[in-house]
């Protein structure tokens, strides 16, 4: 009898505190300039969630250099979710840290890449180097701030862009797109390891002619230090640049929270995600919120990823990896 | 006249002005090379600025050691990743209640382990470890040993730790799903003092322990060794699909363990149940006369929430009822299987449950429950009787049920309930059979 008693007692207690609100923590591993972007949402989620499940979540958010980002949630950061600067550092936490499945791109629509950007030039107030496109990094006594590929995505699209416009010059290859870049990364006085330590670097420290940066890190230095400091020059061609997003399964599943986990990035999908995205200076993938905000992108030539270097995984190999191009040619 | 003295003023003043705008042509191009040179030397100036402070950021954070408070307890990591002090401890008490009116121990509530653990890396290499216990009393250095770490596949260990016999007795106490160890752990010895050689093979999938020992008795520590005679133990254990993802067999582990060695002093341990109640004694005058042999097939299974593990054991071992008798090798054997289930949903595995969520009352969280139950045996050599050991005061056979109730309320916080079940063979003065045991223990855990 008593023990019935207790029985009931207990499930009792479990029933109503099942009915309280929760208080859920997620932790946002993402690279260096969406700080803004994730403030923004992060409110926005959590208003969201807050009216439709009564719970209270609070997003940490953590920043760096997406290499370095990818690297440490391998080694154990907790992320419950990751949106980093490229798919391949996404790659990383399913090829060496088996925290996701290897599909994960599929997941989520538009290959896991809620908005985009691409990359551009910013140059100091009426363009003193004159700078209008890749073929002016390379001229001498062009001080170029862009990060380190080893471990900044944005410095990879950085790097790819440059590459593809020397491979569509007239008698281009990959020899040619080779000794161009070898060219720019030699006007390259600093290597930060994020593209918020480059903007860092040019903006504020002052150090450069022009600084190759994700497109809403060029809006957004506008935005901050004001059109008479700097302006943003558009090359001929650029990159598309895909930020992916993954819940990292291992960790959601052990922490309880991948319901919120999932409606995080789902969310980023939203009208109002999407309008977050637009508003921060990221590419939407909506049709809706592309068309709304069209007036604020300049018309550029993107050549992708898979088009231009075969995929993340080739193009890592190739480029990236210790003892590939860029190994050879940045010799410091 | 006057209009050459016009035409020369005016011939002189524009020579004047074309020299003097000369002048400033000249003095512009200069001036303007300088300020480009200015400029040039003020950007050489900020790049050396901005490369020296990224050298002392990197600087900094390469040689500022890591503090970092988990889970897990504490730990100290030197930038580089090749010091690390780590410290933990863990306490468990205890409530027991024996139910029934008979003659075994007394309800109690006791301490029954106050562990500090000190571990740590000095070097890529090397590592060690310093374990005392303060529980149930008195001070007891439980575990003290380096290891060199040569590869994943060879490294040793030398200094006091477990002996690589039993399965049960390898699992840490605190991820246990039972308050008790069983049968097969008391045949086996507990810590002991010698060199082990240990590594990983084939990928992971078969690990090895080969040591040399002391030798201790069955389910004790050597804390003196009092004879010249050494044990050797030798496991092996594989896990043949531990790199097949996703297949059912992947927490599928099994292996065999050995012991053999001489002991020629001291007495022989008694044996006790999972209540830690004595069920055999040997007779005051018998001695450890000889060599002492023990195996262990071993085997476990997990798959999701569901756990399985079992070992069967023997221990055989020359005795003499006094040093100067002739010896008779007796055999004790024991075996157990249990079985767990995660009802929250949690993985269960060898090395413990890790709770999804923590209890907590305002986020509706509750942890995670697990249930376990455990069936077991243990047989003393009928040979044993009358000579060793009196049947009238000590059971030839006893037969364990436990039921367990697990709450992990956090990866620090474990409430455990278990009831236990025990029948015997022998063992009363009084009756044929000594009464059955059953008894209800209770722990809160904490691990930090």
């Amino acid at each position: 009898m008593k023990f019935k008693s207790l029985l009931v007692s207990l499930l009792a207690f479990m029933a109503a505190g099942a009915g309280f609100a929760k208080n859920i923590e997620l932790l946002n591993v993402s690279y260096d300039p969406t700080r803004e972007l994730y403030v923004e949402f992060n409110k926005a989620f959590a208003t969201y969630w807050k009216a439709k499940t009564g719970d209270t979540v609070t997003v940490k958010q953590s920043h760096g250099g997406s290499g370095k980002q990818a690297r440490s949630v391998v080694d154990g950061l907790p992320a419950d979710v990751v949106t980093l600067a490229l798919a391949d550092d996404v790659n990383a936490l399913s090829n060496f840290g088996k925290l996701i499945p290897a599909d994960w791109q599929k997941r989520l629509p538009k290959n896991s890449s809620p908005y985009t950007s691409t990359i551009v030039f910013l140059v100091r107030a009426g363009n003193p180097k004159k700078i209008n496109d890749w073929n002016d990094l390379v001229k001498p006594g062009v001080s170029v701030i862009t990060p380190n590929p080893k471990t900044s995505g944005g410095a990879r699209w950085n790097y790819l862009a440059a590459w593809e416009f020397a491979r569509r010059q007239p008698g281009g290859s990959d020899a040619t797109a080779k000794e161009f870049v070898k060219a720019l990364f030699k006007n390259v006085p600093v290597l930060d390891s994020g593209a918020r330590g480059s903007t860092t670097t040019f903006v504020q420290r002052g150090v450069g002619d022009v600084l190759l940066a994700w497109e809403n890190e060029a809006f957004l230095a506008l935005k901050e230090f004001g059109k008479d400091k700097f302006e943003i020059v558009v090359p001929s061609v650029s990159i598309l640049a895909e930020p992916s997003v993954s819940i990292v399964d291992k960790v959601v599943k052990k922490k309880g929270t991948e319901t919120v986990a999932k409606a995080y990035l789902d969310y980023l999908y939203s009208d109002e995600g999407q309008d977050i995205a637009g508003r921060n200076f990221y590419r939407p993938t909506s049709p809706v919120a592309l068309a709304k905000y069209a007036s604020v992108f300049p018309k550029i030539e993107l050549v992708t990823i898979d088009g231009a270097f075969g995929g993340w995984p080739k193009a890592t190999k190739e480029h990236f990896a210790d003892g590939g191009a860029f190994d050879q040619i940045y010799v410091k | 006249m006057q209009a050459l003295l016009s035409l020369r003023t005016a011939l002189l003043a524009t020579v004047a002005l074309t020299v003097s705008q000369s002048a400033r042509a000249a003095d512009s191009v200069e001036f303007s090379a300088l300020r480009d040179q200015v400029r040039a030397l003020e950007q050489q100036l900020k790049i050396l600025a901005r490369q020296i402070e990224l050298k002392d950021e990197a600087a900094s954070a390469a040689s500022a050691p890591v503090v970092t408070a988990s889970p897990a307890g504490f730990a100290v990591t030197s930038a580089d990743k090749k010091y690390r002090l780590r410290f933990w401890g863990n306490a468990q008490a205890d409530g027991r209640f024996f139910l029934g009116d008979n003659t075994n121990g007394n309800d109690t509530f006791l301490i029954r382990r106050l562990r500090l653990s000190f571990e740590g890396n000095v070097g890529e290499k090397f590592a060690f470890r310093l374990m005392p216990d303060f529980a149930p009393a008195t001070f007891n250095l439980l575990e003290s040993y380096v290891t060199y770490q040569h590869s994943p596949e060879f490294n040793v260990l030398v200094g006091k730790t477990k002996s690589p016999f039993d399965i049960e007795r390898l699992v840490s106490q605190t991820d246990m799903p039972f308050i008790e160890r069983g049968y097969t752990t008391s045949l086996g010895p507990n810590r002991d003092i010698g060199v082990q050689f240990f590594g990983d093979l084939a990928g992971g999938t078969v690990t090895y322990q080969l040591a040399w020992l002391n030798g201790a008795r069955d389910n004790d520590t050597t804390i003196t060794d009092t004879d010249d005679g050494k044990e050797v133990v030798a496991r092996v254990f594989t896990h043949p699909f531990r790199n097949q993802a996703g297949s059912p067999l992947q927490g599928l582990g099994f292996g065999i363990a050995a012991t053999k060695g001489g002991k020629n002093t001291g007495t022989p341990n008694t044996y006790r149940t999972n209540a830690q109640q004595t069920f055999f004694s040997w007779r005051g005058t018998v001695v450890n006369n000889g060599q002492h042999v023990r195996v262990e097939p071993q085997a476990y299974y997990y798959n999701g929430s569901l756990g399985l593990i079992g070992a069967w054991a023997s221990s055989q071992q020359a005795l003499s009822v006094g040093p100067a008798a002739s010896t008779r090798t007796l055999t004790k054997t024991a075996w157990y299987a249990a079985a767990s289930w995660v009802l929250t949903g949690e993985d269960s595995t060898y090395k413990g449950v890790t709770p999804a969520t923590n209890f907590s009352w305002s986020d509706g969280t509750w942890g995670a429950f697990e249930l376990a139950a455990r069936y077991e045996e243990f047989k003393i050599d009928d040979d044993a009787f009358p000579v060793f050991a009196n049947l009238a005061t000590s059971a030839n056979r006893a037969k364990g049920s436990t039921l367990g109730l697990n709450w992990y309320l956090s990866r620090n916080l474990k409430a455990v309930v278990n009831f236990e079940h025990t029948d015997f063979d022998g063992g009363t003065s009084n009756i044929v059979t000594r009464e059955s045991e059953n008894a209800i223990f209770t722990r809160l855990q904490v691990r930090y």
